[in-house]
């Protein structure tokens, strides 16, 4: 959804956001600013069946049983159905209760982003489909050329989420040997030269890691809105690179003082170049009509998991060299023993990722608390919101029907009293 | 909305169109290959693959795009979801995508990254883990694990006919496609040396060649086609007139369309030509019963598949489906029988 307090007939139409390659350099119109943008996750890696049991059961990640489904087996022979199509289903949920689009997240055991977005373009009509992707494994200017290809088929619907990877076995993994502060570096020259050629150019470089002469893309391609880049990273040189080319600087969520002192930095980062990048939280909502329903639900889940699944991922968020893995690991409480144990703040729950992959921290709560939460995210700088829960397709109506429509956004007052001016 | 061009038409509506037009009328797949003012490959071939079922969508796959482990992890998606549908067109000859997409590449350094860049893509389907130390890649613990692992890989056409074509064809390719109309010995030899280099490096390779087509009821209104399109303006040596793939050594028969037919230009929107050579490839002219003897005899000198340019495509797509094919299944039918 995108809450905007005060309807405005010459707004940028939802589908269409409203960036282009200077916009994020000034300062935002009141519109743009009033304007919360809310999207929801495409688990590109298959999906659990409820936040009580990890194992995933859509999808074809775990072997496929009689339980499966997308694929499934139907006379015990494999059905057919493509979990890209399933994922296709859930753009349609989303797209049909209130989101604007939907994170496609990219790692090594994942189905490709890129190809997701190709392959649902023309099966939904406003979702935007937020592409993660890191900058060091492709080209540059074909990365332009591709994008452009994906604006004209889905009418400029495609969002950057770009990654600069977490380091580790997953960098190999890829082949990419360059070390992490150089691959910020390297981040911001392959967005310099992806914004140089957008327009056409000629557009050359020669850079560390890109050599261009005379690039642009040609004629009929040239032209499309410039993708919104949300740009994560909780490292100095991530904030360095978020400050000079993020629309949005993306962050998992964290304690919200924590939260707040992280974006203060990428502020002062980004006001000294001149720029003002609006802030996104991405996180997990586990949101019930009444309290103790969400709280018995998050208890079943941790009662549930393997008792070493904490171990394990405190373990993996050390392999890499991602920073916010390693905030993620410091503000969750130390050998709990109960779900209760791992509250850091009120409905703020550091123990999702024990029901699935990912990281610890989102909330748990009744619907109105959940949507408080959010309103004090956005009280303290937040402009969009990546939400995500399991199942990813039923909780796109739950939580597109029962709590976006309780967030407040902006307006401290209600809506029909801000009549534009 | 993204209205592209002053036209009524959006690129992707003629290609789709074209796409459906291929597999209506019997052909096996299409080709999308990398043009910088076109729409990018694997994009248009998902957007074909979606509205297509039985199709074989093959997509230009210029070295310089990505990492191989990267385009072999966009390839394993399509695969998944297209029924293992997607085909890589690897332009050997061409001029490759050049400074201007930063690729500093040419001659003897391109023709090692093309093998190098199949190399370890197809090892990420089918090896892991998956060491790698090249000149121009490296991986370290990579290939797919499961339910990205065990899918087919893309069938790879290697387009050119040079030695280099040849051998990458015959080293990391399933298809050698040599632009434009050949006598039946060239064929033969051509498809004799492929098949040698293959065997030597234990691998198997068929040969087939690109032409665009003129076929109509008699000769002379070929000829007189042939022309009227050859005056058209932006016909002729223009990269990027449809390209269709046909009759396959079983008989069947292929066919691949790109979006710069006399269609597209009328209505300005963006071509996919082929690259390879810069000049038109063959035509091959002559009445519908001829245009297909001539398809036969090039198969059996060896060329296993023909991959057709026509103009304007869907139309000449339902002419070839209606008026050509036909002498081909019976062809094929009295050379099995």
């Amino acid at each position: 959804m995108s809450l905007d307090p005060t309807p405005d007939p010459t707004s940028p139409a939802p589908g269409r956001p409203p960036t282009g390659p200077t916009s994020a350099a000034a300062a935002p119109t009141r519109d743009e600013a009033a304007t919360i943008d809310v999207y929801w996750r495409l688990p590109s890696h298959g999906d659990p069946t409820s936040p009580r049991d990890a194992a995933l059961v859509r999808g074809d990640w775990t072997p496929t049983t009689a339980a499966s489904l997308a694929p499934g087996l139907r006379h015990g022979a494999p059905d057919g159905v493509s979990y890209v199509d399933h994922l296709g289903d859930i753009a349609r949920a989303a797209e049909i209760s209130g989101f604007v689009g939907g994170l496609i997240p990219s790692f090594p055991m994942t189905d490709d982003p890129w190809v997701i977005t190709a392959a649902l373009a023309d099966r939904t009509t406003t979702f935007r489909f937020m592409v993660a992707f890191q900058p060091g494994f492709l080209n540059p200017v074909h990365t332009a050329h591709l994008s452009s290809s994906l604006q004209r088929l889905s009418r400029g619907r495609l969002v950057f989420n770009v990654i600069t990877g977490g380091g580790g076995p997953d960098q190999a993994w890829w082949g990419d040997p360059v070390p992490h502060d150089e691959r910020y570096a390297r981040t911001q020259e392959f967005l310099a030269t992806l914004r140089g050629v957008w327009d056409g150019g000629p557009f050359d470089l020669d850079g560390r890691h890109y050599r261009v002469r005379g690039g642009g893309l040609a004629a009929p391609l040239r032209g499309e809105p410039f993708p919104e880049i949300y740009l994560s990273g909780s490292s100095d040189a991530a904030i360095e690179a978020a400050g000079r080319h993020a629309d949005y600087y993306l962050s998992w969520l964290e304690p919200f003082d924590a939260l707040r002192e992280k974006f203060d930095r990428v502020r002062a980062r980004a006001e000294a170049i001149g720029r003002r990048p609006r802030f996104a939280v991405r996180l997990d909502v586990l949101a019930r009509p009444r309290h103790d329903e969400a709280w018995a639900e998050a208890r079943r889940g941790f009662d549930a998991a393997d008792p070493t699944a904490d171990r394990r991922w405190a373990r993996a968020a050390r392999t890499g060299d991602s920073v916010g893995a390693s905030r993620q690991r410091a503000f969750r409480p130390e050998a709990p023993r109960r779900a209760e144990d791992l509250l850091v703040a009120p409905n703020v729950w550091a123990g999702f990722h024990l029901l699935r992959p990912g990281p610890a921290i989102g909330l748990v709560g009744d619907y109105a608390a959940v949507a408080e939460r959010l309103d004090e995210l956005i009280a303290l700088g937040v402009d969009a919101f990546i939400l995500a829960g399991v199942p990813h397709l039923e909780e796109a109506y739950r939580v597109g029907e029962e709590v976006l429509p309780l967030i407040r956004g902006r307006a401290r007052v209600p809506s029909a009293s801000l009549a534009p001016t | 909305m993204t209205d592209d061009r002053p036209g009524r038409y959006r690129s992707f509506d003629l290609l789709s169109h074209g796409a459906r037009a291929a597999e209506v009328s019997g052909f096996d797949g299409v080709v999308l290959p990398f043009d910088p003012a076109g729409e990018e490959p694997l994009v248009a071939a998902a957007s074909l693959a979606g509205v297509t079922s039985r199709l074989q969508v093959t997509a230009g796959v210029p070295t310089s795009l990505a990492t191989p482990v990267y385009v072999a992890k966009l390839a394993v998606t399509f695969q998944r979801w297209s029924g293992d549908r997607l085909g890589w067109w690897i332009d050997a000859d061409g001029p490759g995508a050049g400074p201007a997409y930063g690729d500093h590449l040419e001659g003897a350094d391109r023709h090692e990254r093309d093998l190098e860049f199949l190399r370890v893509a197809r090892a990420v389907f089918s090896t892991s883990p998956l060491d790698h130390r090249g000149r121009f890649f490296t991986v370290e613990g990579g290939g797919f694990a499961p339910p990205l692992s065990g899918r087919p890989f893309p069938a790879v056409a290697v387009a050119g006919a040079s030695e280099r074509a040849v051998e990458l064809a015959a080293a990391v390719g399933d298809r050698l496609v040599a632009p434009g109309l050949r006598s039946g010995d060239e064929v033969a030899d051509l498809a004799r040396r492929l098949r040698e280099r293959a065997a030597a490096a234990g691998r198997r390779a068929d040969l087939a060649l690109e032409l665009a087509v003129v076929a109509r009821e008699d000769r002379d209104e070929a000829v007189a086609a042939a022309g009227g399109a050859d005056a058209a303006p932006g016909a002729g040596a223009a990269p990027g007139s449809d390209i269709a793939n046909g009759a396959g050594a079983a008989g069947q028969t292929n066919a691949a369309a790109g979006a710069a037919d006399a269609r597209a230009r009328r209505n300005g929107v963006s071509a996919n030509g082929a690259g390879g050579d810069p000049g038109a490839p063959g035509v091959l002219v002559g009445s519908y019963r001829e245009v297909a003897a001539r398809l036969v005899e090039l198969r059996r000198a060896g060329a296993a598949a023909v991959v057709l340019r026509l103009d304007p495509v869907v139309e000449e797509l339902y002419r070839f489906g209606h008026f050509v094919r036909p002498w081909l299944e019976d062809e094929v039918a009295r050379h099995v029988a």
